[in-house]
């Protein structure tokens, strides 16, 4: 009996939960989408859900078509293109609020809802944590509650059943969704591509460019450049430089990135000051950076070598001759790899080190001028490099992370002006007074530092760092004119400068920092767990199990079959299974009473079945007659004289079987 | 056609027996009958409620209607066990004791303010009910069948007051409260003409073997599985709560074949030669609410709770 429904409109009540719906699907996108969009995209759907307004005017085809073209013109001058993940999930969220606009049947309204679910998902393409798979779950449960309620059209349901039931739904849906998860096969590179990097969070981090002024913005930041694990002892935070992209370039105010050849084999690091002790293996887990190189600590000693779960070993980077680990893949996924290095703030050189490495273009003059000074006072290379650490140190510097200005010559401005400066302002200074003496140096960007928790360390991009490498007798030395000025930044990590500095006050609070901590460890886990379950990980699962890797057509008929098994786990009326099963007209009972609790009126506990159906004939008048004539069966079937024979018990059965029979037909 | 209606005649004619008390005591056919419930189950009835309410003519219109002889004593403090079972008496004219047949010996003893008398008499009394015989110095000497007490008992509150020990409470099947009547019943009151005048010219609807065929057919109404299993649930919940410290006394054996009786006789009255969970649910309060808590006016919110919690299969 398929019930007339009328197709020219939906319940008010219906509309509004669609509207709620969409708004909860349409919510996380406003964190990554520009305001332009989200304000009409939502809009769209407000403007009908606010009952006071009480406007059930829907736009005509007419000005409808026009408005969604404008807005995909709008998109597309706005991107520049539409064929990319940003203008879709863009294009996505406007036509939803116009869908919605224009949603007047069932058939309109399960299309929203579908979309709406789709437009969910989009979120996961800016942001994977667990706070998004969190945040998403409202929205879900609405989308359910949506589908559900459009099913049932009008038939007579209580909210608080609807929202039970879906409730149910969604939770007996977890293990089939668990079990896709595991199962079907993952995809190794993401196939929307990786859209423009844009806003969304990706971009900091080191770059290929230092001027005054960058680090300390990059301090600012409280993400997580990446985590690592230790193997062995862990080293104190003190020795850590995370050796990131080397700056020998300089243009008289920046420093950057001179293209360099990469070696893909690995030649020894050699120093004078290692030890077999100093060599330390490590794992690091580095979030996308969107950049090509890999940090590792100073200095490298192996190139970086990808973890599969089953042991195959692919090596992710080549090396510079500078010791910058130059990234083989594209770190727009987070990224897991070991690999070894040597404890040294020294080590020998390939080679001799070319002109670049002197180079100071014609600008600031004065602190060429003091180089040279200098210079001659200190003949030796060392003690030259010694003397400016302590006129850092001695003389009126000041270590912070909000920097004046620095106005024509930066050197000059900050050396003779200003003073005051962040890790990035000492570490140029340095390297462009020891060019100017005639000592090759350069500027090494990375982090330094860490944050040990539990069983392993956080780097933050505040812990963002630069340093100096000059070259004397023969090895790159690596000087740290920041400790000169600034000790404490590099013996007690950028926390404490933050504190002093006031900054962050909130955020040092050791409350704040604990649960900082844990959340950060949760999210860890996730990481790894969830986000960093990929094609390795399943191998390495059917592995575990003692299987091959299923083909397509077994994986789906082992799906297909443990979500059947699942789903009659679900309907197994259990009830059935500890009573007597002999009972017939108590099984016929039960299934009346299951068909009535699924419309929505439950059988109470104690409710006997004469007060049961009194109230199911106050609902469904009509069916008096026969609900009259199946208790009758029921309680001669059960509770009579005869309710010991079987074949009258099989005939009262019968009787309300057919009984039950006719109601379902309505 | 559906067996069960072999009793349609007799449920006539307790049909009529039930309308006439209906138009004597005004307002109150539920306990009118659970009364005649009581009667049928063999049981006797305790009447808890507030003088002045129409106790004592719901006993009067019970022992009319049914055609039966009754007698009334009223329990005071001073009250001796002979006053209710009779005495032995030396009869000088022929040198021998003859025995004097106290009140008891009636069909509807209606016992009033039972509680005001003190124990030994309140057992005495319990002694006949329970095995239908008095003993006065050493002879025995039976009561005839049918014979119905109706005690009525007031709330425990009020001053000089013996109030009956559970065991003793357990010996009255079922314990009802009369109430105020409702607004209309009331205005037919005031307005009607004497009720005691009423009751005597009431012609009597039945015998006292219509009774005794009546009580038999009742013990004959089938009891299925299935409301064996519910009131072994009910009386198994009732002693978890009892342990749980929501009531004093959880059910005896005894309230059960009580409870089991009266839901027969419920079903008897309604036409029907088997027992529905329907009519376990019924009775259910006024066989166990006093037995659970010492009084009907605490017991009943337990027994509410009990059937609402109690999974009716």
């Amino acid at each position: 009996m398929t019930r007339a429904v009328s197709q020219s409109g939906l319940p008010e009540s219906t509309r509004r939960l669609l509207g709620v719906t969409v708004l909860l699907t349409q919510l996380p996108l406003l964190l990554h989408l520009p305001m332009w969009i989200c304000l009409p995209g939502t809009l769209l759907v407000l403007w009908r859900i606010i009952p006071s307004l009480h406007n059930r005017l829907t736009l005509p085809t007419l000005i409808m078509t026009p408005l969604v073209l404008v807005g995909a013109f709008a998109i597309v001058m706005h991107y520049g293109h539409i064929f990319n993940r940003d203008p879709c999930v863009a294009f996505l969220f406007l036509l939803v609020g116009f869908k919605y606009l224009e949603s007047n049947s069932r058939h309109d309204a399960s299309l929203l809802v579908v979309l709406s679910a789709f437009l969910l998902m989009t979120q996961f393409f800016y942001w994977q944590s667990i706070a998004a798979a969190i945040s998403s779950i409202p929205a879900i449960f609405f989308i359910g509650l949506s589908l559900f309620t459009l099913q049932r059209g009008y038939a007579i349901t209580d909210i608080r059943f609807m929202v039970n039931i879906t409730a149910k739904l969604l939770l007996q849906a977890i293990p089939i969704a668990m079990l896709l998860f595991v199962a079907v096969p993952r995809v190794t590179s993401p196939g929307w591509g990786e859209g423009t990097s844009g806003n969304g969070g990706a971009t900091t981090g080191l770059s290929s460019r230092m001027s005054p002024g960058s680090i300390s913005e990059l301090s600012k930041s409280d993400a997580v450049a990446f985590r690592v694990e230790f193997q062995g002892r862990t080293p104190t935070p003190y020795d850590l430089y995370w050796r990131g992209p080397v700056l020998s370039g300089f243009d008289g105010r920046d420093w950057f990135i001179l293209p360099r050849a990469k070696h893909n084999t690995f030649t020894q690091t050699q120093s004078s000051n290692a030890t077999p002790a100093s060599r330390l293996n490590y794992t690091v887990t580095l979030e996308p950076t969107h950049n090509p190189w890999l940090p590792a600590l100073d200095a490298p000693a192996s190139l970086p070598v990808r973890i599969t779960r089953n042991n195959t070993r692919e090596t992710i980077a080549a090396i510079t001759e500078e010791k910058q680990l130059d990234s083989l893949i594209k770190l727009t996924r987070p990224v897991r790899y070991s690999t070894e290095s040597v404890i040294t703030d020294r080590f020998f050189a390939n080679a001799i080190p070319g002109a670049e490495y002197l180079l100071t273009t014609e600008r600031n003059p004065k602190a060429r001028r003091l180089a040279t000074e200098m210079r001659s006072t200190y003949p030796d290379d060392a003690v030259l490099a010694n003397q400016i650490l302590r006129m850092f140190n001695q003389e009126n510097f000041s270590y912070t992370l909000s920097p004046p200005k620095l106005q024509g010559d930066a050197i000059d401005d900050f050396l003779f002006n200003s003073r005051s400066g962040f890790c990035e302002h000492y570490s140029g200074s340095f390297v462009f007074m020891m060019r100017a003496a005639g000592i090759p140096a350069r500027v090494v960007t990375g982090y330094q530092g860490g944050e040990i928790n539990d069983n392993y360390m956080i780097v933050r991009q505040s812990d963002a760092h630069a340093w100096a490498e000059v070259f004397i007798d023969e090895q790159w030395q690596r000087f740290d004119p920041t400790a000169a000025v600034a000790p404490e930044r590099i013996e007690q990590g950028i926390g404490e400068v933050l504190r002093s500095e006031g900054r962050n006050a909130i955020a040092q609070l050791p409350l704040v920092k604990a649960l900082q901590l844990k959340w950060d460890k949760v999210n860890y886990t996730w990481q790894s767990m969830v986000i960093g379950f990929d094609s390795d990980s399943q191998s390495e699962m059917w592995q575990k199990l003692g299987l091959q890797k299923p083909g397509a057509l077994t994986l789906v008929l082992l799906i297909l079959a443990a979500v059947l098994v699942w789903i009659a786990l679900i309907l197994a009326p259990w009830s059935l299974l500890r009573r007597d099963r002999s009972d017939l007209c108590q099984l016929q009972w039960e299934k009346l009473c299951r068909s009535f609790e699924s419309r929505g009126i439950a059988r109470h506990n104690g409710e006997t079945a004469e007060a049961y159906v009194v109230r199911l004939t106050e609902h469904w008048p009509i069916h008096k007659n026969t609900l009259g004539q199946l208790l009758a069966a029921y309680h001669a079937g059960r509770f009579g004289k005869d309710s010991e024979d079987a074949a009258a018990q099989k005939r009262y059965a019968g009787l309300m079987r057919d009984a039950r029979k006719q109601l379902n037909q309505f | 056609m559906l067996s069960g209606q072999q009793s349609q005649p007799h449920h006539d004619h307790i049909g009529d027996v039930i309308a006439q008390l209906d138009h004597l005591v005004v307002g109150k056919n539920t306990q009118i009958k659970l009364s005649i419930a009581t009667l049928l189950a063999q049981g006797h009835l305790l009447l808890e409620d507030l003088p002045g309410v129409g106790k004592t003519t719901l006993a009067r219109a019970l022992a009319a209607t049914l055609g039966f002889t009754w007698n009334r004593v009223q329990f005071t403090s001073d009250l001796l066990p002979a006053d209710i079972t009779g005495l032995s008496i030396f009869d000088v004219a022929r040198q021998e004791f003859r025995f004097h047949a106290g009140p008891v010996f009636t069909s509807l003893l209606l016992a009033d303010e039972i509680n005001r008398a003190p124990p030994k008499t309140q057992s005495a009394l319990l002694e006949a009910m329970e095995e239908s015989q008095v003993t006065i110095d050493g002879n025995s000497y039976t009561l005839e069948q049918p014979f119905f007490v109706v005690a009525t008992q007031n709330p425990a509150e009020q001053l000089g007051v013996y109030p009956l020990p559970e065991s003793q409470l357990d010996r009255f099947l079922c314990c009802i409260e009369l109430g105020y009547p409702n607004v209309e019943a009331e205005r037919v009151l005031l307005t009607g003409g004497d009720r005691r005048q009423m009751v005597d010219n009431t012609p009597a609807m039945a015998t006292l073997d219509d009774v005794r065929n009546w009580q038999t057919q009742t013990s004959q109404v089938t009891t299925a599985a299935p409301v064996l299993d519910y009131t072994q649930a009910l009386l198994q919940t009732t002693r978890q709560m009892a342990s749980e410290g929501a009531c004093a006394n959880g059910l005896s054996p005894r309230a059960g074949l009580s409870l089991l009786a009266m839901s027969r006789a419920w079903a008897f009255i309604h036409g029907r030669n088997m027992v529905l969970p329907d009519d376990v649910q019924a009775v259910f309060t006024s066989v166990a609410a006093h037995r659970l808590t010492g009084s009907l006016k605490q017991g009943a919110p337990v027994t509410r709770e009990i059937l609402n919690l109690v999974d009716v299969a």
